[in-house]
């Protein structure tokens, strides 16, 4: 039986290793490379190979980044007083896609959860501690799920001692949603949270 | 098989919830008539969601579920009661988490478990106001009753002797109380004091209601403590992981 030439057959082999990508995925998108031109193929393979090269964590907030400070930890426009602290790498674009926060971040890549056994040492908090210098204020903004609840819980704890205003993002209705939809716990949370108009 | 089998409706617990692919979420469910339930709640973690707010971890919902061939797929929910102040105590929490952790580990698919059921529920509610740790244990010994594992803290469990007075051992292998004639059965067996025998005794047979009367010296909480951990790991073979947590704290 002759199924694919060799490196054929490895290209194939090593798509499949993608999230969400099954081995018939994997097969078409080896035959859409072989079909594309050679520059297209290499340009693709150069941009995996230079992102996995070039990117690391930066030294101060544990953003990826190219650059060691990152270019928002070295940005004089900002507001070094204001950190946000967020999970994901993520959650910085989707902050800076507001325009409106001219703070600082810190990413602690990750959220504690005791079921899965990830404890605040896995995640940057050390690298938190070490930074609150001329530090006023730090906003929570965690997911508000059980692992982001508990991360905020335990920084709180960890940062008010230190006299630090520590404040979390609030929680309330999307835009765009139906109240109707709402759970009880965030209508709670957006009555709580309601403000003059 | 007609279609009003593929959908049914159950009274759950969310023990697990795991997040999948982009936007979805595995639950593992407590049903207080089917047990345990592996479900997939599509779209959850998307903020419009109709879903998100039944599906959080331990909450307590009514669900409507589809059947499927290895996992159901939730339909609708609806949230009874979210447990507001385990989520905003990170004690409580990692107290629950080692609850549901637990449960998973004793819960199998399509067992009904009706007295479990309530047991959690019961405990989920008096972690409210009272002190974890305790409440914590109460649900440890009464989780190993009800699986079947009652300890036998009586009379010896090799000879039947009544255990008193002297040197007793707890021997986690053999579920309960050796005296000290038959102490050397089990090398690993632990050195029990009759106060802490005397506790987890009331810890199984009082009114659930009444367990705020219950006070514990420190020094004694911490022997059933470990007493009960290694009960636990021995008959359920598992490590937990939010214990780890649990000793940081």
């Amino acid at each position: 039986m002759y199924y694919y030439a060799e490196p054929l057959a490895k290209l194939i082999e090593e798509l499949a290793k993608l999230p969400g990508i099954g081995p018939k995925t994997a097969q078409r998108l080896a035959f859409f490379i072989l079909n594309s031109s050679p520059q297209e193929s290499r340009g693709l393979a150069e941009a995996i190979l230079a992102a996995k090269e070039k990117i690391s964590y930066c030294a101060i907030c544990s953003n990826l980044t190219d650059v060691s400070p990152c270019p928002i930890c070295t940005d004089s426009g900002r507001d070094r007083s204001m950190i946000c602290v967020v999970e994901q790498p993520q959650d910085v674009i989707a902050f800076e896609k507001t325009k409106e926060f001219k703070g600082l971040y810190h990413v602690l890549n990750g959220a504690i959860s005791p079921m899965d056994g990830i404890g605040p040492e896995q995640l940057k908090i050390k690298e938190l501690l070490g930074r609150l210098d001329g530090v006023a204020e730090t906003v929570i903004a965690t997911n508000p799920n059980i692992e982001g609840e508990a991360t905020a819980l335990y920084l709180a704890k960890l940062l008010k001692p230190l006299g630090i205003r520590v404040t979390r993002i609030a929680r309330g209705l999307p835009v765009g949603g139906d109240l109707e939809y709402a759970d009880e716990l965030t209508l709670l949370k957006a009555l709580e949270g309601r403000r003059e108009i | 098989m007609g279609y009003s089998l593929a959908l049914y409706k159950t009274d759950a617990l969310v023990v697990r919830a795991r997040n999948y692919g982009e936007a979805d979420k595995i639950l593992t469910l407590f049903s207080r008539e089917f047990g345990r339930i592996q479900a997939i709640a599509k779209g959850v973690r998307k903020p419009k969601s109709k879903l998100r707010g039944g599906v959080q971890l331990f909450s307590h919902s009514s669900f409507l579920l589809h059947k499927g061939k290895s996992l159901d797929t939730v339909s609708q929910v609806e949230q009874k009661e979210s447990f507001l102040w385990l989520l905003e105590d990170l004690e409580r929490l990692t107290h629950a988490a080692y609850m549901a952790e637990l449960l998973d580990a004793a819960l199998w698919e399509n067992e009904e478990g009706q007295e479990m059921f309530l047991l959690t529920l019961t405990c989920f509610y008096l972690m409210q106001s009272l002190e974890p740790r305790l409440v914590t244990r109460c649900f440890e010994f009464r989780l190993m009753q009800l699986l079947g594992y009652k300890p036998q803290i009586e009379a010896c469990v090799v000879c039947s002797a009544p255990v008193n007075g002297e040197k007793r051992q707890f021997s986690s292998d053999l579920g309960g109380v050796l005296c000290s004639r038959c102490g050397y059965q089990d090398h690993q067996s632990i050195e029990v004091s009759g106060g802490a025998l005397a506790v987890i005794n009331q810890l199984l047979k009082m009114d659930l209601r009444k367990l705020d009367r219950l006070k514990i010296p420190p020094q004694l909480g911490r022997e059933i403590e470990r007493l009960s951990r290694q009960f636990l790991m021995a008959k359920l073979e598992k490590r937990f992981r939010s214990l780890d947590f649990l000793s940081k704290l």
